[in-house]
């Protein structure tokens, strides 16, 4: 895999102000990822941003990239090379980055086998726990600068249009359905949908069903006095409720 | 087999499975018994004669759902490497679960295992089977991580194949990023060119899993018990968190006594995520009556000692066999903001009566409800101003000079001559030096934000960090109050149709030639025009974007004169565009105001589709609920193989409002130039795909005009079987 392939050859300069552009958002790039980097990907990385409406800026920043757009900030590291690179540094960096930025990817270019194996195993080699940051393996730079910008512009969509938020709502929503009370009530033991649904419409919640007395589910519905005592015992046995499910 | 008949009867998991009926399958399945009975019985009955003493170090929880085919466990060395583990006193149980996952290696988290034979099954709904593998990563964004986000906080997908499988992964493992990010799940994406390398990574990670859970958890049950049963029946808890929750609390009661937040706090340390816990509160207390619950209450605290249960007062009067219930799944299915404003001592304390909302909760739902369409206004007037916002357009270390692209047009913005005066005044402080001021202008227009929206305020100041701890970008903060912004002047020339000339130039190439008639033609309708100078008073329908979109979608089928080079980068920014706008082509494959309003990133405020918004939301629970299984052991959400209907999405998710929309592989297919457009899976998969049923295929005048649906009688209660017309809004279809 080469960089090249690019006309340009021109690297991104820090000091050239340039007309404005209409813009998605802000891509703030690592001057020092930036002297690293070979010309032309430099050139492919420009333009990519300037046909996507990206203004592309350029700061000694700690992460190679930081995407600014839809109220939200969006930090990446691009490794390009990994055959080369100290691969412990590159976790511990990316630790550290992952304390500052909430949004953190780590994009890595491994365009071979070894090289995905190489990853994988410096990974939980170096990984020590859940809830790192986000490694994004690509094939190649212009896969994973695509994957970059992508990632960037869904993260911020989303934070502008409150996904998160909406979907949890709707998940919370979801749940509670008549469909799903009943899966769960008929898994107690001698409850059928009838009963289930004779329940719902007594007694109501799933919370309530288990604070009740054998008497008062006899008192408020039809159930037979054995449903009500298994669903009461059900509750409060454990000899009953962790014994093994037959059926 | 050196398993002795002694072993075999006395190994418990052949009695839960043959209880579960998977066992039954097992062992009537000649081809893939040999694999699955060696393993399992090999190596769990040394198990059983060892057993675990005490506390394990951790659990993990093998799927056996659909074990033969699909899952992990069906790979005999895999799962002899993972029952190895358990001389490292991992206690490895087996569960058929309903959630899309080959193993549990937490109560948090899961990992799942995906090749190019097995994806298209496990990926995708039962009766669906995509060839193409986009689609397949498509629904895996859409549905599986979302119906994994419901249990699990966290997911592990492993990708198992050759290099055009994990290409053609790869291509799409955006959309995998972005729909993990959206459900708050942390997502670690893994490729793997071999099983070996898959083994590795199915050991490593619960080998990670041992390092921060070690010890955790007491011993879990080798069979499932009715409680855990009936916990893993609510949607949101995996077999683990049921246990951790069986294992925090003393009596199973208990916990459903207990107030929301003790809930949480009480299996925080089992690692379950706080969310399962919350849609489990939700759903318990699903369909709680307020005449019947402090008469209910009373009896409960006559039976068991609830904490605080005694300050409850006896309604004896309040309650009746067969009253009707207050509820209707007309109520329950109305979003409430009660739901983002979760208050879970009250909401779940003893005192819910006394609670304002405990009455008049119709009333109140539909007040919220109003509240609900509020906030969508809000949000629209959020687009909106950040519309404005984005004209305030900064100098920066851009790339024009380098490519000479001197006539890319703003389409979208400064047609407001009121805007560009007010630009023009404003200028950056003199005293900086350029960077700085480039920078000053950066905050300047995040700083804008904050005048238009507060929401943007709070944005900001929490998602925004220093980039640049050096002084210069510090004092480019401090500077940032500064009303100042650039001069931009950027000459916009526009064609009749609308459209800038420069625009057409950068999508169409250099010389701006057109070989076919292109999005531009379509897009030159007045409204099109209209759209465009709206675009700035933020009353516009986001058509720039349209034809944007439409610029690129078409691009492909022009000739780029500035050679290769240029070609890759502008298919780039094809994908991009595509993902960003919509595209006025998308008509052709179901576009709606919706997908329209969900593909535009500028929401108009006023605009009709928030309302269609919430139709669709409200219709698509509805469809959920209305088209549940009847099979009571499959959960609503769908899990492929469980039941078919279920695991369709009626209508498109929240999830889709980012979401690519390029529709077809076709599509998606020359949109690119990788090689790995669209990978054809399979043959057993392309078959089944083929096999379905395309509506389109069927000629116009063959298909059937009417429906066969049922309808009620008025009363809610009979059904009928009657015929009526597709187009009718009056009747469901069946599924």
């Amino acid at each position: 895999m080469s960089q090249g392939g690019f006309g340009g050859s021109m690297p991104l300069s820090n000091t050239t102000s340039l007309p404005t552009l209409c813009s998605n958002g802000v891509c703030v790039m690592s001057s020092t990822w930036r002297d690293a980097q070979n010309p032309s990907f430099l050139n492919f990385i420009s333009r990519f941003l300037n046909e996507s409406s990206f203004r592309l800026n350029i700061l000694p920043i700690a992460p190679d990239f930081i995407f600014i757009f839809g109220g939200l900030s969006v930090a990446f590291m691009f490794v390009t090379n990994w055959d080369v690179v100290d691969k412990e540094s590159i976790f511990r960096k990316a630790e550290k980055v992952k304390e500052q930025f909430a949004s953190f990817y780590v994009v890595i270019t491994l365009s071979s086998k070894e090289q995905n194996d190489s990853f994988i195993h410096s990974y939980f080699k170096y990984v020590v726990q859940p809830g790192g940051p986000t490694f994004v393996p690509v094939q190649d730079f212009e896969m994973g600068f695509e994957k970059i910008v992508k990632i960037a512009h869904a993260r911020g969509v989303c934070k502008r249009q409150g996904v998160l938020a909406k979907l949890k709502a709707e998940k919370e929503k979801s749940v509670q359905a008549m469909e799903i009370y009943q899966q769960v009530v008929t898994s107690i033991p001698g409850v059928d949908s009838h009963d289930a649904n004779v329940l719902y419409q007594t007694i109501g919640s799933i919370e309530a069903i288990a604070k009740s007395s054998k008497e008062y589910i006899l008192e408020t519905t039809d159930l037979s006095p054995t449903t009500a005592e298994t669903i009461t015992r059900f509750f409060r046995d454990p000899k009953f409720y962790l014994g093994p499910k037959i059926g | 087999m050196d398993v002795t008949f002694e072993e075999l009867l006395n190994y418990l998991p052949v009695e839960k499975n043959l209880k579960g009926g998977s066992m039954e399958a097992l062992l009537g399945n000649e081809a893939c018994s040999t694999a699955a009975e060696d393993a399992v019985f090999s190596s769990k009955s040394k198990q059983n004669c060892r057993s675990i003493d005490g506390c394990p170090e951790t659990i993990v929880i093998v799927n056996t759902h659909n074990f033969d085919t699909e899952m992990v466990i069906s790979r005999r060395s895999t799962y002899q490497k993972i029952l190895a583990f358990e001389k490292k006193g991992v206690q490895v149980i087996e569960r058929d679960l309903r959630q899309p996952v080959d193993i549990i290696v937490s109560a948090s988290a899961c990992l799942a295992w995906y090749d190019c034979k097995n994806i298209a099954k496990k990926a995708t709904a039962s009766d669906e089977a995509f060839s193409c593998l986009p689609q397949c990563v498509e629904n895996l964004a859409a549905n599986i991580l979302t119906s994994l986000s419901f249990a699990f906080s966290g997911c592990t997908l492993v990708f198992e194949g050759e290099s055009d499988f994990i290409a053609g992964i790869m291509e799409s493992s955006d959309e995998l990023y972005a729909a993990a990010a959206s459900l708050g799940m942390d997502i670690r994406i893994f490729y793997s060119y071999s099983s070996e390398m898959t083994d590795e990574i199915i050991l490593s990670c619960i080998e990670l899993s041992l390092r921060t859970s070690r010890g955790l958890f007491p011993k879990m049950h080798e069979t499932q018990t009715l409680a855990e049963s009936f916990l893993s029946a609510f949607p949101s808890i995996n077999p683990l968190s049921a246990h951790a929750i069986l294992s925090s609390a003393g009596l199973l009661v208990e916990f459903l006594e207990w107030t929301h937040e003790r809930r949480i706090h009480a299996v925080q340390k089992y690692q379950v995520p706080d969310e399962s816990i919350t849609l489990l509160s939700a759903l318990s207390r699903f369909g709680e009556r307020e005449d019947s619950k402090s008469g209910m209450t009373d009896c409960s605290s006559s039976v068991s000692s609830a904490p605080g249960s005694e300050s409850l007062h006896f309604k004896s009067n309040s309650v009746g066999t067969k009253r009707k219930t207050t509820w209707n799944t007309e109520n329950l299915n109305m979003p409430t903001n009660e739901l983002f404003d979760f208050d879970p001592p009250l909401t779940f304390s003893k005192d819910r009566p006394n609670h304002p909302r405990a009455s008049g909760l119709c009333d109140s739902r539909i007040s919220e409800d109003i509240d609900f369409f509020d906030e969508f206004g809000n949000s629209s007037l959020s687009f909106d101003t950040e519309l404005c916002v984005q004209r305030q357009s900064l100098d920066t270390y851009g790339t024009e000079d380098l490519f000479k692209v001197t006539e890319l047009c703003d389409y979208q913005m400064r047609k407001d001559p009121q805007m560009g005066n007010e630009l023009n005044k404003l200028e950056a402080p003199q005293c900086l030096r350029p960077r700085e001021r480039v920078y000053v202008r950066m905050m300047n227009k995040l700083d804008r934000k904050n005048n238009y929206s507060g929401n943007f305020k709070e944005d900001i100041t929490d998602e925004v960090i220093d980039i640049d701890d050096t002084p210069a970008t510090r004092k480019a903060f401090r500077n940032a109050k500064y009303k100042s912004f650039s001069t931009l002047e950027h000459a916009m020339e526009r064609s009749k149709t609308g459209v800038p000339k420069a625009a057409k130039k950068l999508f169409f190439g250099a010389s701006g030639l057109q070989e076919f008639p292109t999005t531009v033609d379509i897009d030159s309708s007045p409204d099109a025009c209209t759209s465009v100078r709206n675009h700035g008073q933020g009353s516009g329908q986001g058509m720039g974007q349209h034809l944007n979109a439409g610029f690129y979608h078409k691009k492909s089928q022009i000739k780029h004169k500035k050679g290769v080079t240029e070609e890759g980068v502008s298919e780039k920014v094809n994908c991009l565009s595509d993902l960003t706008v919509q595209d006025n082509n998308t008509a052709c494959y179901g576009e709606t105001p919706l997908s329209s309003a969900r593909q535009s990133t500028r929401l108009q405020q006023g605009s009709p589709w928030t309302i269609e918004f919430l139709n669709k939301m409200r219709e698509k629970s509805r469809s959920r609920q209305q088209f549940l299984p009847r099979d009571l052991s499959a959960p609503w959400h769908g899990y492929p193989g469980k039941s078919s209907e279920v695991t369709n999405r009626k209508s498109p998710s929240t999830i889709e409002f980012y979401k690519y929309q390029g529709n077809s592989c076709q599509e998606a297919g020359t949109r690119r130039k990788r090689p790995m457009k669209c990978i054809q899976l399979p043959a057993s998969t392309t078959e089944k795909a083929s096999d379905r049923f395309i509506p389109t295929w069927t000629p116009i005048d063959k298909r059937a005009k009417r429906v066969l649906s049922f309808a009620t009688n008025g009363n809610g209660g009979q059904t009928n079987l009657v015929w009526s017309d597709k187009n009718s809004h009056t009747l469901g279809r069946p599924y």
